[in-house]
């Protein structure tokens, strides 16, 4: 028989409080540690930060060249603006009849549009003042596979869900902290790269970051069905609409005072969301919620209307889309003049091609450009002011409101994205910070990868 | 596409002068281009449609030849035009070439346009109303009607009234004092009409029909051609070289098309594919990948092309050789001097380039010991 002692009764009780404390297990459970934050050390030769647009042609082009990549992206999947955003027409690759932003870019949206059986559009003939029948339409959701899956063929490590909070530079290398689901990271890289849109890891590093007044407004992308535009009573609409408006129950600026532009598109691209900003989880919130509240709003609006009682939403983002919040104070800013100039530059690593598209409350009058032109990014609008190895790529990069309004398009960002990478992968060659790297070398690896780079 | 079924046969008795280039004939008002199927007319049939664009008569005429190849279609359009109240039909012919191009009008005999102050249309008139309708990419297309012009409140949509002063912004695009007949000629030329047109051609082509078509000299008349060769008709040899003359660097959207016209499966023989690897030779990055992809889902890679591939895998770029490489192990490539120019890569100081040498070498067995060294150098390398 046992020996009772004191040690052993309250080594008894212990364990009989902690069984009743016990969940009870059914077949096949096992009681399991409660999860703690996992904290790694991780070293890269080059960081990108943002999976958007730009941030994946960076990493795809620095890991065939040969380095070791992270691909930190806050979100769920890669693409940005074309998947995430929904905004899946990235912009224009040819301009009077020429390619002038091709490689990795151009790859993905190829490859997109060939195996949705889709057919480009001719690109030899000008567009006119129709810039949109050059804009190729891609499957958003084919797209973020291939650039997952090219990523990964360059071996790029992909880290989903991860968000930056501090970045420091210290010997010569970055070292960026991020924080994630149930992750606390920190990552030592040679060069970093940000390509949030939003000049948002320039910022937490340190770097002067600069913004307008007002911004340009953002975008839920959605889709209406239920109705047949051409057999609508668009006087009838108009005049309800206009009612409407009076008695303040709709913003008319959320729809540019055009519900025939809002019934005619079915959603595409039409929506105003003012002052929409998606640097922080924050802003993006209430960009978010603003974006859903209006199509609410106006979706409960247009269903009263005849001929569209039945009004449906098929498909809605999950993110209003942004066009313009922060950009980096850089050594160069390009300016409207320079663009609509086509300036050259003894450093520029990659064409843009876009008319001049500033958005306001009343929508966008798209101002061409001349016959000929095709404007230069120069290297130094893609470095800030007083950095070391570090670079930025995407809607962010040195430039003023105008500029800004026709480079931060897709196609700009993906030429731009290659020649950051190409630049990162010859600093780590050369060890030197990426304005000291020669520009022949750079365009020469640019070339070597398929892209394009300007002439004199 | 709404076809009914209805099929009427009739010969044909004008359009012969459907072979000129722009002209004015002196008996009746009509403007045309080249059309691009030779041939004399001898047979029109009759397709009903519902086009849902408001215009009465729902047929479109197919012309065909007397060996049955289709070589216009035209379409008679009657609709109501009406001006400050008063009202008067429009009745014209529009014509469309096989490709879905626009052709040309005509008007019947006594009739004519007029504008919104009942004037009728001068020779400038008609001619620039036949520039518009030439121009498939004119801002009409994105724009409504109520975009066109300034209507007054109270005034019917389809108006050309007096009253509407039409918007500054599109002057250009429509004939002055024309505004609404020239959106509705536009929209009906490049509406669902064109579609049925293109749709019908596309039933009947043939091999020779796309050849005769890529020779037309109207662009958009051969990217039509390649739209369509590929699953339409067999990639006969003449075709096929036809096609591949088409892929250079000078026309991007050309070339694409008529790589995207050559289907891999029809790639048997050696002359083919070396046609092909020319051209590889010859063009920029962009289309060198396109080709290597036609390459890896041929029936069967010719041993020339792999030779040639294989002395160049030093030159390619990351992206072409992992193309190459796919291409390779499709087809099972797995000869020693294949494998002796790719284990070279083993030691490219790209990282990409020397594994994506690796794990193609690892899945070769070439029982070269020297192969097997540089692998087994490769693998201490990464540990």
């Amino acid at each position: 028989m046992k020996k009772f002692n004191r040690r052993w009764m309250l080594k008894s009780v212990g364990l009989a409080s902690v069984g009743a404390m016990a969940p009870s297990l059914l077949k096949g459970e096992v009681l399991s540690k409660a999860y703690e934050i996992n904290k790694k050390s991780l070293q890269t030769d080059i960081m990108v930060i943002g999976g958007g647009t730009a941030g994946v042609i960076a990493a795809i082009q620095a890991g065939r060249a040969g380095k070791k990549v992270i691909l930190v992206e806050n979100g769920s999947q890669l693409g940005g603006t074309t998947t995430t955003g929904g905004v899946a027409y990235p912009g224009i690759f040819f301009a009077w009849g020429k390619q002038v932003i091709g490689g990795i870019g151009w790859e993905l949206v190829q490859e997109a549009v060939a195996m949705n059986n889709d057919v480009l559009p001719d690109f030899s003939i000008p567009h006119g003042e129709a810039h949109w029948v050059h804009q190729v339409r891609v499957n958003p959701y084919l797209y973020t596979m291939l650039a997952e899956q090219k990523c990964l063929e360059a071996g790029v490590q992909i880290r989903y869900y991860e968000s930056p909070t501090s970045i420091t530079f210290k010997n010569n290398s970055w070292t960026v902290r991020t924080f994630g689901k149930g992750t606390d990271t920190e990552i030592n890289c040679k060069q970093l790269i940000d390509c949030t849109g939003n000049a948002f890891a320039v910022s937490i590093a340190g770097f002067n970051v600069i913004r307008e007044a007002e911004t340009q407004p953002g975008t839920l992308m959605f889709q209406l069905t239920g109705y047949d535009f051409e057999s609508l009573d668009l006087d009838l609409i108009k005049a309800r609409y206009s009612k409407e408006l009076e008695a303040n129950e709709l913003d008319k600026k959320e729809f540019r005072g055009d519900i025939v532009g809002l019934l005619r598109s079915k959603g595409d691209n039409i929506q105003h969301i003012a002052g929409a900003d998606s640097t922080t989880s924050e802003t993006h919130t209430l960009a978010n919620i603003h974006g859903r509240t209006s199509l609410y709003k106006y979706l409960t609006f247009i269903r009263t209307l005849p001929g569209c009682e039945k009004t449906k939403i098929v498909s809605m983002q999950t993110e209003t889309a942004v066009r313009e919040s922060y950009r980096i104070d850089g050594h160069y800013k390009v300016s409207h003049e320079d663009y609509i100039k086509a300036k050259h530059f003894d450093d520029a690593v990659s064409y843009s091609y876009y008319p001049i598209d500033l958005h306001d409350e009343h929508g966008v009058i798209p101002s061409q450009l001349e016959k000929g032109t095709v404007p230069k990014i120069p290297l130094r609008a893609l470095v800030p002011k007083g950095s070391r190895n570090f670079l930025v790529a995407g809607r962010c990069i040195s430039s003023d409101r105008l500029a800004n309004s026709a480079l931060r398009v897709q196609a700009s960002c993906m030429g731009m994205a290659q020649a950051a990478a190409a630049v990162a992968v010859l600093a780590i060659k050369y060890n030197k910070t990426p304005l000291e790297v020669p520009i022949q070398e750079i365009r020469q690896l640019i070339e070597e990868h398929g892209g394009i780079v300007p002439t004199a | 596409m709404g076809f009914l079924g209805k099929i009427i046969w009739t010969f044909l008795f004008a359009g012969a002068a459907l072979t000129l280039p722009a002209f004015k004939s002196l008996e009746k008002i009509r403007y045309f281009q080249s059309r691009t199927m030779v041939g004399e007319p001898v047979k029109v049939r009759a397709y009903r449609f519902d086009f849902k664009d408001s215009i009465p008569n729902d047929s479109l005429y197919q012309v065909k030849s007397g060996n049955n190849l289709p070589l216009y279609y035209f379409r008679k359009v009657q609709a109501d035009i009406c001006f400050d109240g008063k009202c008067r039909p429009l009745d014209i012919i529009l014509y469309w070439n096989v490709t879905g191009r626009y052709l040309g009008f005509e008007m019947p005999a006594g009739e004519y346009l007029s504008k919104t102050d009942h004037e009728p249309f001068v020779k400038g008139e008609y001619e620039h109303l036949h520039q518009i309708l030439a121009d498939d990419r004119s801002a009409l297309g994105g724009l409504t009607y109520n975009q066109i012009v300034v209507k007054p409140a109270g005034l019917r949509v389809d108006l050309d009234g007096v009253t509407s002063a039409t918007s500054a912004a599109v002057l250009d695009h429509v004939v002055k004092g024309a505004a609404y007949t020239t959106y509705k000629l536009w929209h009906i030329i490049y509406g669902p009409t064109q579609r049925e047109v293109q749709r019908l051609t596309a039933e009947a082509l043939s091999a020779g029909m796309i050849l005769q078509i890529l020779e037309s000299p109207d662009l958009s008349d051969r990217m039509w051609g390649l739209q369509y060769a590929n699953g339409s008709v067999k990639l006969t040899p003449e075709l096929f070289q036809k096609i591949v003359g088409m892929v250079s660097n000078e026309n991007y959207s050309l070339t694409e098309r008529a790589l995207h016209a050559i289907d891999p499966s029809a790639l048997k023989s050696d002359a083919m594919q070396l046609s092909l690897l020319n051209k590889f030779k010859e063009t920029d990055y962009a289309i060198k990948k396109l080709i290597i992809d036609k390459l890896k889902d041929a029936p069967y890679l010719s041993k020339a092309v792999k030779e040639s591939l294989a002395n160049e895998v030093l030159t390619f770029n990351p992206d072409i050789l992992t193309r190459v490489l796919n291409a390779f192990a499709r087809h099972k490539v797995s000869d020693l001097n294949t494998s002796k120019a790719i284990a070279r890569l083993l030691r490219s100081e790209n990282a990409f380039i020397a594994k994506k040498a690796y794990d193609f070498l690892v899945n070769v067995d070439s029982g070269d010991a020297q192969i097997k060294s540089l692998i087994r150098d490769y693998k201490n390398q990464q540990q």
